[in-house]
């Protein structure tokens, strides 16, 4: 079904889709399929929805690094199921109109299609976060991995980041001073790990939409439409806090930074004069790094405490302790994390799978809210 | 929800779905504490017999209830808090259903233990919290305040669940956790509480890895002292709580997910899993069956722990003993917990309520023991319920307001709105029928006895057009008076949307949007205008938007392409876009005049487009107050999250907004009687509040001489005044910067709720400019001008039928026989035909309402057939008192004389309802007394901006005038004095508002009813009337007399043209302000005997000059 296709003609297809797919029980069901044959009121936004999906989908493989089979073939074994089950409608109920036998099937059978679907694609994305397994034979130190942090303007800052699952447990930044062709070089303590509380947020997030789901197999049956709806809502709900965990890095203070156990991790401790700040933005790790200098008390300077920011610019004043400070320069460098990647493609892709069960669902909200199935 | 609106609850004979998210009892197993995903609490009165009947709903949180957990020392403070998904918190107390406390911080918990030492700490105690965020918080009981955190020093993660220990062996409270990912981690509590008020870092005592992940449960066996029970979804573990070491692993059949699990008494557990199940086992230790082994173990353990830990973890092997289960359905999902009471009369119970609403509970008895043959034995269920099963019980109860009209009755309601300037009713269908019906009559027929006898001969129109079930209905002439006044527009299942003609009954035109059911349908702006016309904004469940001219009778933009639901519509008036936020977080911007996506954006670059053009309207296909109310939330959610990263995530913007509960907000109420259709999220069912506006009840029966002629000009109609008021508002402007100065003010206008403006329309634009400050109120006040607001005219009958509608609901019927009959035949009012429904508001987002069989809830009444509508057996305490503070000599002036009946009527229900206007606003006085002169200030100056004089809400300074003027003048002061002092102690211990209006009505109407057969013929009925005249007058008289001089005088002189006296009014005016602010900072009780004699002197200086009436 076209955009473009008159309204009219869009529907009558609609209408006799229950109809066709019981004759033609073969007929494979795929997202696209499901779409031209959901009813006249779904189809606009799952013919708009169509195209995206594919493409975002394939975004998905295409910056994943190849162990996306697993997903694709468990996106196919739905598929099969789903086209199964119109087979066995001979358990069809006398005296159903066939929007009411459509809207059992959709039920029964396809909800779980959708949701198995939903969590192949959610297990992909935790094991993106390197998720500890219940299975405890594959529990382990998670693998390290090596960022070179840096940027395209600038040259002074130079940051080796080593991400750990969610904690960065080594990190070696370089400084450059032109002013006086210093070189200044920080490391992490041995003993200790820095844990990025967004990736921490997100893992967990995904964690908990994949147990709402995990007690939802087969031998469940959802009996009302708004059970499903209920369920893709608090879904939803954990997939968009974890995506917008990434999307969105915390606003702070530079008190707040100054304050924050990051500064302490550092061996030989910081200078007084810099402030380092680490988070994530979708996809990438960045570090900022600002050096500060002291205004003097009988400064002519008016004295405004920047509010919080995501990167603070040059001239941002705050006071810690009993000094006032201002930001002279500020560094940022950063680096695209591709497993970040994955998971936000596959946040992404499961939202809109979750949408579009929802809009299937509500195509019959005559029916759901007062017949039980 | 203003405290002077009460409300009555039509609920319908579907109750409204309640999926159990959250349950708990009581500690005095009385009330059952229940929660649900659509966002509201439920009270169930839990009898002696382990009887359930549910008890009240109470409505607060925008989000799905995820926890509950008690808040005080149950016996001191019956008070029990709930968390929501969006980080909403609310205190109730479980015995009224009245929020004590909210917040909204930017944590979602997941579970709350309450924790209070006595010897140690000062205030309520703790609320120790756990959820999406790292570690522990410490969230002052009282305050709701963040008081601190636990950290952990190893890795810190989300807590799963936790519990709280106290050993009576070492005298310590410890805290144990177990995280996300499996670390048990255990904190000193007792010890730690003096580093935590001094703020210093307290991390985890010790910690474990357990190797499992999904905790649900953990709980410390306070009989052995050695147990430790950890319930995971997929296992169970028994720990030795001295060093952690695993004792025994039981693993879950397939398919099987534990949920929880509880200590019933030494070597006893019990372990419920999602679908209802639970098994109760006896924990067997092996080795105490081995004698020879004995001995060696009996030791125990941390010296041979380290040797051979290995045999030590098979010490204990679970018996199965018995087992519960639910009959139907194992599919859905269950929230179960165990109670554990040794003592009598109370029970050991286990309780479970389903996403389907129901609520059922296990009595286990004493000692659990499996059958002869060794097979586990099962428990029966002693009691289940439902809220359905209470609305089928008392179906008398449970009227819908459409059931009279014939045919209505059978189908469901699916849409409604109410017209208040026509009093019509307007429901949409399931059968697509439009029902149009006076809401008073309706209301009438449904609640009061012979009400039966309207049943099918009132009038009311049906309207057919549609085929498919009505979902959405707009009557365009109240959002807009410039649009005609019989336009009615009404969206259906099938995307067909009608333009009708509800005087005619026709059908101007039919859109065919072809785009799903019409979730909603919306006016543009006032400022908003494509070709000097305002536009129809139809949102549609495939997420499309269609813009519908209507006097061109054409669809003018249909905008398709949004992937997710749309949650925002924004309006640039300049450039004609469309700005349309979607639940992902996207925009598109679309342009009108030729129907293009203009643009397309996410995540950043979205939030700023939805967030910037604020100048626009903000809209929200729900329903338009909350979604103001909701962004406010969110954006302090999130400045308080900016702050205070080291503590919590960031909310997630717009999600907030998503998960808001429909229940409309009565702030876009106004006029004496509105009905307020609420409807449930996730569902079609949908039931009606009929809200009454005490003070404006009172305010419109007064009969003042200009009032007579013109309802609208009675207080400010005149141009002089206008002009008067507008010289008052640049002083206000004035007087409030001040006040910004000192601060607090700007908080407390997001706060207190909008005095409101006839103009529904104006709502939402008020909302804007009320939390915008002054530079945005001239700039609407501007466009205010440009726009005349619809004149407001309430019909004086419908008014007096609100009246009497009123006092029908709430005067408690039976209590005697002879004085129902002298009420209904002198008042006119109609006896109730069963208990109705009462509501009750908290503050402004909180309120309870009483479900149908509320009122065999109360334990101590017995259900007496005679008795209807007594809210408690206090009630009739309580007006037994009031009736003997009121002087004898009272009695004779206040009995409204029934020489014509006809006459005197409105009169007496004036008279009844002034006493309980002010008799409640006394009651919730400490509340508004709290904010001092600041609020009164802030109270003028809304008004004035507002222009709604006749809503406004009486102030303190003013009602305290009247009670010493209106009424000293013609009784003791001694009496007034008493009642003071009595109404300050019932306020004191507690008394619910509604119970104080019950006693109160109870008690005046009894007086009044026996002067009434005792003297029928009156010596002098005029002078008497005027004198209740006189003292409304003053009421009224004082509320403009706090807006400044300049009002006062032109007023004066303008109600009553005699009057030329101006210096003593000004003088007056100056010594009320003046004698306020002195008071401003006395407790209340200080403040009340203190203005006592200055008030009199005060009022006779201006009050024999003012007013008509000879009496003063």
């Amino acid at each position: 079904g076209g955009c473009g296709a008159p309204r009219t003609a869009r529907r009558r297809v609609a209408a006799t889709a229950p109809r066709r797919r019981q004759l033609d029980p073969g007929r494979p069901l795929g997202r696209s399929a499901a779409g031209e044959g959901l009813g006249p009121d779904a189809a606009g936004a799952l013919t708009a929805g169509g195209p995206r999906l594919g493409r975002a989908a394939g975004g998905g493989d295409g910056g994943g690094d190849g162990s996306d089979g697993g997903r694709a073939g468990g996106a196919g074994e739905a598929r099969g199921r789903a086209a199964g089950a119109p087979g066995g409608g001979g358990r069809l109920t006398a005296g159903l109109s066939p929007q009411e036998e459509e809207f059992r099937w959709l039920l029964h059978d396809e909800v779980h299609a959708v949701l198995r679907q939903l969590q192949d694609i959610l297990k992909e994305a935790s094991l993106r976060f390197t998720l500890p397994s219940s299975g405890t034979a594959t529990e382990g130190p998670a693998k390290q991995e090596n960022f070179i942090l840096g940027s395209c303007s600038t040259d002074q800052v130079k940051g080796v980041l080593t991400l750990q699952g969610d904690a960065l447990s080594q990190a070696d930044v370089n400084l450059k001073i032109p002013r006086n062709n210093q070189l200044l070089h920080f490391a992490f303590r041995e003993d200790k790990q820095w844990k990025l509380q967004q990736i921490q947020d997100a893992r967990n997030h995904v964690s908990q939409a994949m147990y709402l789901l995990a007690n939802r197999d087969e031998s469940y049956q959802f009996r009302t439409g708004a059970e499903v709806l209920k369920l893709m809502d608090a879904v939803m709900l954990q997939l968009t806090r974890a995506r917008n965990r990434l999307t969105t890095p915390a606003t702070l203070t530079l008190p707040e930074i100054a304050a924050s156990g990051l500064t302490r991790m550092f061996a030989p401790a910081l200078p007084s004069d810099l402030l380092v700040n680490v988070y994530i933005n979708l996809n990438k790790l960045c570090l900022t790094v600002y050096q500060l200098h002291a205004l003097q008390p009988n400064s002519t300077k008016n004295f405004r405490p920047a509010g919080g920011a995501v990167l603070h610019s040059p001239g941002a004043m705050f006071e810690w302790g009993s000094q006032r400070l201002e930001v002279s320069h500020v560094h940022k460098v950063e680096c695209v994390i591709p497993w970040l990647n994955d998971a936000l493609v596959f946040f992404t892709v499961s939202l809109q799978l979750c949408q579009q069960l929802k809009d299937k669902i509500s195509v019959f909200s005559s029916y759901w809210s007062y017949r039980p199935f | 929800m203003r405290s002077s609106l009460q409300a009555v609850a039509l609920w319908g004979k579907k109750a409204p779905p309640h999926s159990i998210t959250a349950i708990m009892i009581t500690d005095d197993q009385q009330t059952i504490v229940t929660g649900s995903q659509e966002g509201q609490l439920c009270l169930w009165n839990l009898s002696s017999e382990l009887k359930i009947s549910a008890k009240e709903l109470l409505f607060g949180h925008s989000a799905s209830v995820t926890c509950l957990a008690k808040a005080r020392d149950f016996s001191k403070q019956p008070y029990v808090v709930s968390a929501a998904e969006n980080g909403e918190m609310c205190v109730w107390n479980v015995t009224n259903g009245q929020c004590v406390e909210k917040a909204t911080l930017a944590y979602r918990h997941t579970a709350i233990c309450y924790y209070h030492c006595s010897f140690r700490m000062t205030g309520e105690g703790w609320l120790l919290c756990c959820g999406e965020y790292q570690d522990v918080l410490i969230i002052d009981a009282k305050s709701l305040a963040v008081i601190h955190t636990f950290l952990s020093s190893q890795s810190p993660d989300w807590i799963n669940c936790m519990c709280i220990v106290h050993s009576m062996r070492i005298q310590e409270d410890s805290l144990l956790v177990v995280s996300v990912a499996g670390e048990l981690k255990v904190w000193d509590l007792s010890s730690s509480i003096n580093s935590i008020q001094e703020k210093q870092d307290v991390y985890e005592k010790e910690s474990k890895f357990l190797d499992s992940v999904n905790c649900r449960t953990i709980r410390f066996c306070t009989y052995t002292e050695r147990l430790l029970l950890v319930v995971f979804s997929k296992c169970w573990k028994i720990y030795d709580y001295c060093d952690f070491s695993l004792l025994r692993t039981e693993v879950s059949r397939s398919g099987q997910f534990f949920a929880g699990g509880e200590v019933l008494a030494a070597h006893r557990i019990i372990i419920w899993t999602e679908d209802g199940h639970s098994y109760i086992y006896q924990l067997l230790n092996r080795w105490a069956q081995m004698r020879a082994a004995y001995k060696t173990f009996s030791g125990l353990s941390k010296s041979i722990y380290p040797a051979d830990g290995r045999v030590l973890k098979e010490t204990i092997y679970p018996h199965l003993l018995c087992s519960t289960s639910v009959q139907e359905n194992k599919s859905l999902s269950f929230v179960m917990g165990y109670m554990n009471e040794r003592k009598e009369p109370f029970y050991k119970v286990l309780f479970s309520g389903e996403v389907s609403g129901r609520i059922t509970l296990w009595h286990i008895p004493d000692v659990p023991v499996s059958k002869f043959d060794g097979s586990p034995r099962e428990i029966p269920i002693t009691a289940t319920w439902t809220l359905q099963d209470n609305f089928d019980k008392h179906h008398t109860m449970s009227q819908s307001i459409i059931d009279h009209v014939s045919g209505a009755g059978t189908v469901g309601v699916t849409s409604s709105e109410y017209v208040p300037s026509l009093d019509k009713l307007i429901c949409g269908c399931e059968d697509g029928t439009i029902f149009i019906t006076q809401a008073l009559n309706a209301a009438k027929a449904e609640l009061l006895e012979g009400g039966s006898l309207l049943k099918g001969s009132l009038p009311h129109k049906v309207l057919k057009g549609h085929h498919h079930s009505v979902t959405s209905l707009l009557y365009p002439h109240g959002l807009s008076s410039k649009l005609d006044q019989s336009w009615l527009v009404s969206g259906d299942q099938d995307s067909c949307v009608i333009l009708w003609n509800i005087f005619t009954e026709e059908i101007l035109h039919k859109f065919f949007l072809e785009a799903g059911p019409v979730t909603s349908i919306l006016m543009s702006p006032e400022n908003f205008r494509l070709r000097s016309d305002q536009v129809i904004c139809c949102v549609c469940s495939d997420h499309s938007v269609a813009l519908l001219h209507l006097e061109g009778k054409r669809c003018l933009l249909h905008a398709r392409k949004h992937l997710f639901p749309v949650r925002m519509i924004k309006w640039h008036p300049v450039e004609n876009f469309l700005i349309v936020g979607c639940a992902d977080d996207s925009a598109y911007i679309w342009e009108i005049e030729t129907g293009t996506l203009e643009r397309h954006e996410t995540g950043e670059r979205a939030r700023i487009i939805l967030n910037c053009c604020d100048d626009s309207q903000l809209l929200k296909p729900e329903s338009i107050l909350p979604a103001a109310s909701e962004t406010h939330k969110h954006k302090t959610v999130e400045q308080r999250s900016s702050s205070s990263y080291q503590l919590g995530p960031i909310p997630c913007p717009g999600l907030q907004v998503e998960s808001s509960c429909k229940v409309a907000d009565a702030r876009s109420f106004s006029g004496p009687f509105n009905v307020l259709p609420v409807k449930i999220k996730w569902s079609n069912i949908g039931f009606h509040i009929l809200l009454f506006d005490l003070e404006n009840l009172v305010e419109l029966l007064l009969p003042t001489p200009i009032c007579d002629v013109d309802p609208s000009n009675s207080f400010y109609g005149s141009e002089i005044l206008r002009r008067a008021k507008s010289t008052v508002e640049k002083k206000t402007l004035t007087l409030k910067r001040n006040k910004t100065a000192c601060g607090s003010l700007s908080a407390e206008v997001q706060a207190k709720p909008v005095v409101e403006n006839p103009a529904q329309g104006d709502n939402t634009v008020k909302f804007l400019e009320e939390s915008d400050g002054i530079k945005r109120q001239k700039k609407m006040k501007n466009s205010k001008k440009m726009h005349p607001k619809p004149s407001r005219k309430v019909d004086a009958n419908i008014t007096i039928d609100a009246a009497k509608l009123f006092l029908s609901c709430f005067l408690p019927w039976g209590v005697d026989k002879e004085l129902d009959n002298l009420c209904i035949k002198h008042l006119n009012i109609l006896k109730l035909q069963d208990s109705v429904s009462l509501g009750l508001a908290s503050n402004e987002d909180c309120f309870s309402l009483m479900l149908p069989g509320w009122d065999i809830c109360n334990a101590e009444m017995k259900k007496d057939d005679s008795k209807v509508n007594l809210f408690s057996e206090k009630v009739l305490d309580l007006s037994n008192k009031y009736t003997s503070t009121l002087p004898n000599q009272v009695g004779m002036p206040r009995g409204l004389k029934s020489n014509c009946d006809s006459l005197q009527e409105p009169n007496t229900l004036v008279y009844l309802l002034g006493r309980l206007f002010v008799v409640s606003r006394l009651v919730n006085m400490p509340l508004e007394f709290a904010c001092g002169t600041a609020r009164s200030f802030k109270m003028e100056s809304v008004h004035n901006k507002a222009k709604s004089p006749g809503n406004e809400i009486l102030n303190i300074s003013s009602f305290y005038g009247y009670l010493r003027n209106g009424k000293n003048e013609s009784h003791t002061p001694e009496a007034d004095i008493s009642l003071l002092k009595l109404i300050s102690c019932w306020r004191d211990q507690s008394v619910q508002v509604t119970e104080v209006i019950q006693a109160v009505l109870l008690a005046e109407v009894q007086q009044h009813m026996k002067t009434l057969s005792k003297t029928p013929v009156s010596s002098q009925p005029v002078s008497m009337t005027e004198d209740i005249h006189c003292e409304m007058r003053q009421i009224l008289q004082k509320t403009e007399w706090t807006q400044g001089e300049e009002i006062q005088l032109q007023c004066a002189t303008d109600t009553w043209p005699l009057q030329t006296a101006v210096s003593p009014v000004k003088h007056d005016s100056n010594s009320n302000s003046a004698n306020f602010q002195d008071t401003e900072d006395m407790p209340d009780r200080c403040v009340l005997e203190e203005s006592e004699s200055p008030g009199k002197q005060r009022h006779h200086s201006w009050i024999t000059k003012v007013c008509s009436c000879k009496l003063c």
